[in-house]
């Protein structure tokens, strides 16, 4: 066992060694003479072109090396010594007989033959029964219906006609990508998603099971999930949503809906406010404990109450007045702030884990507001939270791997409120993404002269049934301003609206980087990265993206010099981001950053 | 008067400005394919290479002329080479290659001190974001550890997470190249 490396003379000569073994003496997978390419975790020698192939595969596949130009460990050559082209093919091609290569080595022939065999494994025994790498738990939900598409180069959309009508009802409405991203998945639903969502693509929706919360065109919701933890299969579209928001002890969620009456607001609300109460109803009837409430994410610590935990309980719940309810946002936002900044101080480590709810009523008729549900993994939850009380609204965090709950309501009449916080909003744009982000049902903001405000626009009608904005259709946007109406994207569905303004839009690729992260975890993950799409602004940075990147964000900030990009459209989301979380503080004041200008107006304003 | 007209028609379009870059990375990252990407538009199936492609690719007003160096462990020892007047460092690192991040990251490190880089930006593409299950860009940030990057000068740089084979966040990255680059801004 030794991972160090040998000296190039001393494994080329032991590589060549091994070469001179007859069946080395040809490229495993073509049969041409003299291979001078290895792959060292098959076992396999290989030509230059079937080498070509392997490294298109990915290293998950294949990792191949030159037998003269690359360094090899000890490791590395015993794994060829003890398979060999022999062992191997005798492994991926038990019966070389009924798969002769193809005739022309050059080309996709080639390349389809040499995937076939070691991506697909259709040559081995009971062949045929390919399984990508199923990460996640929503998977099999399409894994049927593989079909006869295992080309990549030949254009067949019938052979993904299923996958692609599940795309689209998720959202993805780039019918090319799709068909490209299926075909390079095989038409693995799952793991097309995933990427999708990665690399940008069509809006990623909230998820088709939100959809199907209020509509019944997609009835077994692909519920995205954390691959450790079962989708739920609840026939129950409002069960499905709550799992949604984040709360996933389906006992819990189904005594809630209970009491609730089936009204999936309320049922959050009971979920938050009387945890305890009906964790004990729950446990009475059933005799067993279903603590807690929600499933904690493996591998992580149940979330440390952290100082903020309080502060972030803004209850208004007394009927106020809204000046008054304002006044207090403020100071909040204050006390936030100062939070933010011990955090960033205090390193990025800190914002790992914290538990975060905030609940607060914007309306006196709203019961509830905001409900900010955040279990996790964050980084940045912390300053997220920061933002939120700022809008009042938005909860978002969204990051990726959190699984947030949010459910918010707000009179339409609010609008005047709304204005008022798009003042501060200017910088915030990050705040009005997320709000489209949600969809919740914010009406507000049209009104805005600021840039940023446009965002808030996007966000629809208030649909009281689903407290996730799915029905929030229309953005407003105003395209003067540059930026561009970022919400409608989060929720695929609405998208429409957005794009139809020419700008940007940002949905489509911008979700996606959310999505990168997002699919295995929170249903909002995914429209998390949403938020951080502004087209036009002139900083680079961009973090949105995926829960992740707000990381990035953060460390960002302390570089001052590096950048992130999503994959989407823009990269500048930062933005929106730091706005929102309030990240960027450390960048203020310094306009050698390519974040200039913005930041410091974020930092005025947290 | 062939050569007047073309000399008129110089000073009226002004010359593009010129940008030197080299593209690299460790092999099996990606590096020949996303120059031929941005080149031709098209994937095409490259094999190893051993040598080095160059290629001028004109974006807006930027002629870069892009130099895609092997990425084999033997020849990045003579990657130094390459190095002097170069504007731009486009590294790109296979996300998916968890394996060989801290090999990769060796190699940006020891670029990222050299004398003849000190004046280049630095690109990093993550690529093969396509592969599920691939490294996040947050997670190759970390993995690359930019941070210390970014502390020891006052190095631009940006993580852009790219698909080559899909064509996804490589037009981004120039983006940013190019704002970087831009003489006089």
């Amino acid at each position: 066992m030794s991972d160090r490396k040998l000296p190039l003379d001393r494994s080329e000569r032991m590589l060549n060694e091994l070469l001179r073994i007859p069946v080395n003496t040809i490229c495993c997978d073509c049969g041409e003479a003299n291979p001078k390419w290895a792959s060292f975790n098959l076992g396999c020698f290989l030509c230059v072109r079937c080498c070509s192939v392997h490294r298109k595969m990915g290293t998950h596949i294949s990792k191949v090396k030159s037998v003269s130009l690359d360094s090899w460990t000890q490791d590395d050559i015993d794994t060829m010594k003890n398979w060999g082209n022999g062992k191997v093919n005798a492994k991926y091609m038990p019966h070389p007989e009924r798969h002769p290569p193809p005739t022309s080595r050059e080309g996709s022939a080639m390349e389809q033959y040499i995937r076939s065999k070691y991506e697909r494994k259709e040559f081995m025994e009971g062949g045929g029964n390919y399984q990508p790498s199923n990460r996640s738990a929503y998977g099999n939900t399409f894994s049927g219906g593989r079909g006869s598409g295992h080309s990549n180069d030949i254009v067949n959309t019938q052979s993904y006609t299923t996958q692609i009508s599940a795309l689209r009802a998720m959202g993805f409405t780039d019918h090319t990508r799709n068909l490209q991203v299926l075909q390079s998945t095989n038409g693995d639903v799952p793991n097309a998603i995933e990427i999708l969502c990665r690399i940008g693509s069509g809006p990623v929706t909230s998820s088709a099971n939100l959809t199907s919360s209020n509509s019944n065109r997609n009835n077994s919701p692909p519920a995205r999930s954390q691959s450790s933890r079962p989708t739920t299969t609840s026939s129950d579209p409002k069960e499905t949503a709550l799992w949604n928001m984040g709360f996933h002890d389906v006992a819990m969620n189904k005594e809630a809906l209970r009491r609730a009456g089936g009204n999936l607001e309320v049922a959050a609300g009971i979920l938050i406010d009387d945890k305890d109460k009906l964790a004990k109803a729950v446990r009475d009837k059933s005799g067993s404990s279903p603590l807690p409430a929600r499933l904690d994410p493996p591998g992580n610590n149940r979330p440390q109450s952290n100082q903020n935990d309080n502060n972030l309980l803004l209850d208004l719940s007394t009927p106020e007045d809204n000046m008054q309810q304002q006044q207090q946002r403020q100071q909040f936002m204050m006390q936030q702030q100062m939070m933010q900044n011990q955090n960033q101080n205090a390193g990025m480590d800190q914002f790992g884990q914290n538990h975060n709810q905030l609940q607060s009523i914007l309306d006196k008729n709203a019961s509830i507001l905001a409900l900010y549900n955040n279990d996790s993994n964050n980084n940045n939850n912390n300053n997220m939270n920061g933002m939120n009380n700022m809008n009042g609204m938005n909860n978002m965090n969204m990051f990726g791997n959190n699984m947030n709950t949010f459910q918010q309501q707000q009179q339409p009449g609010l609008s005047g409120d709304m204005s008022s916080w798009s003042m501060n909003n200017n910088n915030m744009n990050g705040n009005n993404n997320f709000n489209s982000a949600f969809g919740i049902q914010t009406s507000m903001a049209t009104g805005n002269t600021n840039m940023f405000g446009n965002n808030t626009n996007a966000l629809g009608t208030s649909s009281p049934i689903n407290p996730f904005g799915l029905q929030q259709q229309q953005s407003v946007s105003q395209p003067s301003v540059g930026f561009n109406n970022n919400n409608n994207n989060a929720f695929g569905d609405l998208v429409t609206s957005s794009a139809m303004t020419g700008n940007n839009n940002m949905f489509g690729g911008l979700n996606s980087g959310m999505g990168g992260s997002s699919p295995m975890s929170s249903p909002f993950g995914t429209m998390n990265s949403n938020m951080g799409n502004n087209m036009n602004t002139s900083m680079n940075l961009n973090n949105n993206v995926f829960g992740t990147n707000q990381g990035m964000n953060g460390m960002n900030g302390m570089n001052g010099m590096g950048t992130m990009g999503n994959m989407g459209n823009m990269n500048n989301n930062n933005n929106n981001f730091n706005s929102a979380f309030g990240m960027n503080n450390n960048r203020s004041g310094n306009n050698t950053t390519p974040w200039g200008n913005n930041n410091n107006n974020n930092n005025n304003f947290f | 008067m062939g050569t007047s007209i073309s000399k008129s028609l110089t000073s009226w379009f002004p010359q593009k400005q010129q940008v030197r870059l080299l593209i690299l990375g460790l092999d099996a990252a990606g590096k020949t394919s996303f120059l031929y990407k941005l080149q031709l538009g098209e994937i095409v199936t490259t094999i190893p290479t051993t040598g080095f492609n160059v290629e001028s690719i004109i974006y807006k007003n930027l002629t870069f002329t892009m130099w895609d160096v092997s990425g084999m462990w033997g020849i990045r020892k003579i990657w130094h080479h390459y190095y002097k007047d170069t504007d731009g460092v486009i590294f790109v690192v296979d996300s998916n290659d968890r394996d060989r991040m801290t090999e990769a990251k060796d190699d940006l490190h020891r670029m990222s001190i050299e004398d003849d880089l000190r004046d280049a930006v630095f690109l990093i593409m993550a690529n093969k974001q396509d592969i599920p299950g691939c490294m996040t860009v947050l997670e190759v940030y970390e993995a690359l550890d930019l941070d210390k990057i970014s502390q020891r000068g006052r190095r631009r740089f940006h993580i852009q997470p790219c698909a080559v084979l899909l064509g996804q966040g490589m037009e981004q990255g120039l983006e940013w190249l190019s704002r970087q680059l831009v003489k006089g801004v």
